[in-house]
């Protein structure tokens, strides 16, 4: 769709070309005007001293005095009204070259008829005339110039009574006009014709540029494109963004300012021929992958074509791959698990209800039905990752859902209500969220904080309220904060904290945080972890609120 | 006591049908077991049970389709479905077509106990005057044995 409308306008840069056609016609005109000008300016000046040198043998000489002025003045004139650029004057210059024959016949019948030379000045007008209206009035001035001069000799020869045979030395000037004419006119022809080559070539470049842009455009990777002084020629969106750089329109930007770091890994570049392995830096904070291509192949310098990808964003794709792919085999592993652990358990308790037990055999039945009791909540909750992908998010009304929520905590676990405080913001009433998977998380980080806190009144908190995802990103969220008492978590943990199967706990399988940020995530939601200076709090920032 | 009360097992893992039998056989309960839905099928022909115990999935069909069967075939008898996923979805997809309840795994002795009995006592007052056309159909051991 959008090559099309590229394809559009490149025709509209076609009509273009001929528009810029026209005006190059103007400025010829106005060269010839400039030209016509000085002649009719050398004509005074060669009146002033042709009176002393006695060049002019005849009584004509104030005749061609007035001539030479009033050519003159129509030059002057015409060299004032041009530069309008009035599309009359484009048509009424053919008028003027006409104007121009004529003047130039009577100042040669002024200065004595054919032989004072001045014809041949006929040559270089219809020359250049023909050429500014692409050959096609050619002929014309030339027949116009020819009837002029003979019509000049016409009355020469009748009045000064010269032979017929006067008439050869203007009918060779006419036949030398015609000839220069018809040769200005092929000469036009080509000219016209490279012209419409070269505009057609253009119109073709530019098409390319403009498609070359749209491909760059649609690129995952930001593409920089750099001549041999190192200026952008040519960037994406993507590399703009990648780097941060700041483009202004009709302002070339130079690498080595904008991105100091790649400028020096270009230059290293195009010093070692062999330099081609891939090459990766850190740029405001983002690990990028650059990948350098000549734009010729036989010499570096003369610029290239960089690749840039994000490396962190691959990076991170390909962990979701990976954990995605290992969520699916823990699930199958899970599920296979369950009959043999049925079995285990089962038989177990039917041993365990034997009567005249003894106290070791019991002990150590009990030890199995502990062991396979364990076994069996790992499962669940790797099954439970299994749901994640299937959420049935529903309107929550945030007050009866806590207040439910906190209820059942308190009776399941047996905390005392005073224990766990409940602290909700009345602003929000109703997000969207799977409540079964709310219920998860938050079941999750309540009994991690009920087991890290010192077991006292207000030990665990659960507060709701409405505030901004971060100082920078100003999106409302509904956040939810489990905060305990406890001791914290060292520094050097914090970072497997979301882990699965990292655990402090002897009892734990490390798999709760893990199934709360996984649950999380689909319900549009980010859980972290805030140290706090005593304890712990666990944040959950709900993106759908209304 | 003139007539146990027969109970139907479906499971195609042979052990858990072994330790559901033992289990029911403690509780003075006549037992039959099939390892699949085509076996259990034929069992139901055979003569009329108290309870059918069926796990969900088998080789050959779902425990779903047993339930449709033998809704269908042999209406009054209570079925319990042991579901392996241990997700409410299957369970309340049995419950729905009209399983009497539902046991999932790993098997509680807790759980299955209390299931057994009331659907026994069920079944006991809606079926009493009808056991007697069905007595002796077949010796439980020997289709203990041959599973």
């Amino acid at each position: 769709m959008s090559l099309l409308q590229h394809y559009f306008s490149a025709n509209f840069n076609k009509s273009f070309a001929l528009h810029s056609d026209t005006t190059l016609q103007t400025r010829a005109i106005r060269i010839i005007n400039i030209f016509r000008f000085i002649l009719s300016l050398v004509f005074v000046v060669f009146y002033a001293y042709a009176d002393k040198l006695d060049l002019v043998n005849n009584d004509d000489s104030s005749m061609f005095f007035s001539l030479a002025l009033a050519y003159m003045i129509f030059s002057l004139g015409l060299l004032i009204v041009t530069p309008f650029k009035s599309p009359f004057f484009v048509a009424f210059h053919p008028i003027q070259i006409v104007i121009d024959i004529l003047f130039i016949i009577l100042m040669m019948h002024a200065a004595g008829g054919i032989q004072s030379g001045l014809g041949l000045l006929l040559i270089i007008s219809i020359v250049t005339a023909s050429l500014v209206s692409d050959g096609r009035l050619a002929l014309f001035y030339a027949a116009v110039a020819t009837i002029g001069l003979l019509l000049e000799q016409t009355y020469q020869i009748a009045h000064w009574q010269l032979s017929v045979s006067s008439y050869t030395q203007p009918a060779m000037l006419s036949l030398s006009c015609f000839a220069t004419a018809s040769l200005a006119y092929s000469l036009a022809k080509r000219i016209l014709q490279s012209e419409a080559l070269a505009s057609s070539r253009d119109v073709d470049l530019k098409n390319l540029a403009q498609v070359n842009e749209l491909i760059t455009q649609e690129m995952q990777d930001g593409v920089l494109v750099v001549d041999q002084d190192l200026n952008i020629r040519h960037h994406n969106a993507q590399a703009e963004q990648l780097l941060a750089l700041k483009f202004e329109v009709n302002n070339v930007l130079n690498l080595a300012q904008s991105a100091p770091e790649i400028a020096i890994m270009l230059s290293e570049w195009i010093q070692n021929s062999d330099y081609d392995k891939e090459l990766t830096t850190q740029i405001n904070g983002k690990q990028l992958n650059l990948r350098i291509e000549p734009v010729s192949h036989q010499n570096r310098q003369q610029g290239a074509v960089i690749f840039i990808q994000d490396w962190s964003k691959i990076q991170s794709a390909a962990q979701q791959a990976k954990l995605a792919a290992l969520g699916r085999l823990t699930a199958n592993i899970a599920h296979e698990i369950r009959n043999p652990l049925s079995a285990i358990s089962h038989a177990n308790e039917l041993l365990q209800e034997e009567q005249n037990l003894s106290t070791a055999n019991a002990r150590i039945l009990q030890i199995i039905a502990d062991n396979t009791q364990r076994i069996n909540q790992i499962i669940k909750d790797v099954l439970e990752l299994n749901r994640r992908d299937r959420t049935q998010q529903e309107k929550i009304n945030l007050q009866t859902f806590i207040e439910d929520f906190h209820h059942q905590f308190c009776v399941i676990e047996k905390i005392p209500a005073t224990h766990f405080v409940l602290n909700i913001s009345k602003t929000t009433r109703h997000f969207l969220f799977d409540s079964h998977h709310l219920a998860q998380i938050l079941w999750n980080l309540c009994k991690n904080g009920w087991e890290h806190s010192r077991k006292k009144a207000g030990s665990l908190q659960l507060s709701c309220r409405e505030t901004y995802r971060s100082v920078r990103d100003l999106t409302p969220v509904l956040q939810f904060e489990v905060i305990d008492d406890g001791t914290g978590i060292a520094e050097s943990d914090r970072n497997k904290l979301f882990e699965p199967f990292y655990t402090t706990k002897s009892t734990g399988n490390g798999l709760g945080l893990y199934i709360s940020r996984e649950l999380a995530q689909p319900n549009n939601a980010d859980l972290s972890y805030l140290p706090l200076q005593h304890g712990s709090a666990f944040v959950l920032q709900v993106k759908n609120t209304n | 006591m003139s007539q146990k009360p027969g109970c139907l097992i479906v499971d195609d893992e042979a052990d858990i049908r072994e330790l559901l039998v033992m289990t029911l056989e403690r509780m003075n309960i006549e037992t039959f077991s099939a390892s699949c839905v085509e076996e259990a099928k034929q069992m139901l022909g055979l003569r009329r049970y108290a309870l059918c115990l069926t796990d969900m999935q088998m080789p050959d069909g779902n425990g779903l389709d047993l339930l449709a069967f033998i809704n269908e075939h042999h209406s009054g008898l209570p079925v319990a479905v042991i579901t392996a996923h241990g997700s409410a979805d299957n369970a309340v997809s049995a419950l729905k077509a009209g399983a009497f309840d539902y046991l999932s795994k790993p098997i509680s002795l807790k759980q299955l106990r209390p299931l057994v009995e009331s659907a026994l006592k069920l079944s006991n007052k809606s079926n009493t005057r009808h056991l007697i056309h069905y007595k002796s159909a077949a010796t439980p051991n020997k289709l203990i044995m041959s599973a």
